[in-house]
């Protein structure tokens, strides 16, 4: 597979998952270009395996981590928090509502947004968190556990796969 | 509120909107790599430099001047689907900017007995309002070189966009590019040289580099075939064109070549209803103080100097 046909085929995707991680565009844009200009340059090797999509999709999710690390102190603060909570019945509480997390989200420890993205966006198992961010599955439960906590998330019966958002609602 | 992980999944899909435009992406890492190439290229000494044949097209020159090219208009013919390729193809002839592109042209078919060529040397993309220098060498088909000349003008507005690009001429046709300034030739035959201010030019720029970009952007060529030329790996496009139902002179193809590496011109085929075929052939150059000394001609020694342009005869 060259890159020209690996990014038609696996960019558009890859993409939105450098959204949902950091939840702006021109991070995600920065994100994906960092990745993709060294995945290009490793090509001839990267393009040789099975699914280089997966191999790309790690090296976002690191470039993501340690970048995070890099930048922790830029997170902007303070989004979200101020929402009127006693008008539940206005039609428009369930967006701002929605826009609340989102901006929880955004001040979440990258490696906690990271397992909620791979959990409840890409629909791995904590199993396979664990492989891509190289660590057990029980730490990867006490991520996700406190970052639910963090949110205010009610956690069903958890199995150890959670359902994903659909390919095709993507 | 007691949110559930519904909701969670409900905010990454959202999220998912704010994935930026691959096109977009693509464009800019190709223009970085191609930054970085620019960057290593013009680091080395000239001599080390390889050949960079590229080259897009424009000049459908002295030869191509005198032909009238009459494509019916086909905008909106682009896909605007997402391809890697056109990205790049765009991103190169963008980083490219700036560079100097020397095109050789030739014509070939019914009556040419083996014609002419010419070589014509000019920035790359010019931006509106830009002086602009064309640096012109014509050969007869002798192999004798009969003209050296360089044509100054301030880029007009507009050019290669989609209403005056030549290729896409509507009605008016016509593969020129005519504008007002100083002609300045050099004629070895008369051993004369000339300069001429004011002067009404028409140049055979049979496409420019906004043309090919608007053509490439909009999906208006189509791959081929992948191949080699000059020895390179290229890769072979097609320009769309509608069907033609015009009675007089007018293109039935037209075909690029572009460097499989640089993504960047190396041929231009543009065959015509009366059976010629004008080729050019492009290499691109950085702008080094030696290659931007190819934009002027030279006025050998005893040579006088005319008042008279080619073709004039003196009042009487």
């Amino acid at each position: 597979m060259t890159f020209e046909e690996f990014a038609a085929e696996r960019l558009p995707g890859l993409l939105r998952f450098a959204a949902v991680l950091t939840g702006d565009r021109d991070q995600a844009q920065d994100l994906a270009q960092e990745v993709l200009i060294r995945a290009c340059a490793r090509w001839r090797r990267i393009g040789s395996l099975d699914r280089p999509e997966y191999y790309v999709r790690k090296m976002l999710l690191n470039e993501f981590l340690s970048w995070r690390r890099r930048s922790w102190r830029l997170i902007p603060a303070g989004r979200g928090l101020e929402i009127d909570r006693r008008h539940e019945a206005d039609h428009a509480l369930g967006y701002a509502e929605r826009d609340a997390l989102i901006g929880e989200l955004g001040k979440l420890p990258p490696r906690q947004r990271a397992v909620l993205a791979l959990r409840y966006y890409e629909g791995l198992s904590d199993t396979e968190i664990a492989a891509a961010l190289g660590c057990s599955p029980g730490t990867v439960r006490g991520y996700a556990s406190r970052a639910l906590a963090a949110l205010r998330i009610e956690m069903t019966a958890r199995h150890d796969r959670a359902p994903a958002i659909t390919k095709e609602t993507r | 509120m007691t949110r559930t992980e519904d909701d969670l999944r409900a905010a990454f899909t959202e999220l998912e909107r704010l994935a930026p435009d691959p096109d977009v992406v693509l464009a800019a890492l190709y223009h970085r790599s191609h930054d970085k190439a620019r960057a290593r290229r013009t680091a080395r000494p000239l001599w080390r430099r390889p050949l960079q044949v590229t080259l897009a097209l424009t000049a459908a020159a002295a030869a191509a001047t005198a032909l009238t090219v009459t494509l019916a208009s086909g905008h909106g013919r682009g896909t605007g689907q997402f391809t890697p390729l056109r990205a790049r193809l765009v991103a190169a002839i963008d980083a490219a900017r700036g560079d100097i592109l020397s095109a050789r042209v030739r014509l070939s078919g019914p009556g040419q007995n083996g014609g002419g060529e010419q070589t014509l040397t000019y920035p790359w993309y010019p931006r509106q309002g830009q002086r602009v220098r064309v640096h012109t060498l014509g050969w007869g088909a002798n192999g004798r070189l009969f003209k050296d000349a360089e044509s100054i003008f301030t880029m007009p507005a507009r050019h290669g966009a989609p209403s005056t690009d030549p290729l896409d001429p509507g009605e008016r046709g016509g593969a020129d590019l005519n504008v007002t300034g100083t002609f300045f030739a050099v004629f070895p035959a008369r051993h004369a040289w000339g300069k001429w201010h004011h002067l009404s030019l028409t140049l055979g720029l049979s496409a420019d580099a906004a043309g090919i970009r608007h053509k490439l952007a909009t999906g208006q060529f189509e791959i081929i075939r992948h191949g080699v030329l000059h020895g390179h790996k290229a890769i072979e496009l097609s320009l769309v064109l509608p069907p033609s139902h015009r009675s007089g002179l007018h293109v039935t193809a037209a075909l690029l070549w572009v460097d499989a590496a640089t993504y960047l011109p190396m041929r231009q085929v543009l065959r015509f209803s009366d059976g010629k075929q004008d080729t050019t052939d492009y290499r691109f150059l950085p702008p080094t103080p030696t290659n931007l000394a190819k934009l002027r001609p030279v006025i050998p020694a005893g040579y006088h100097r005319t008042r008279l342009l080619p073709g004039q005869r003196p009042y009487k």
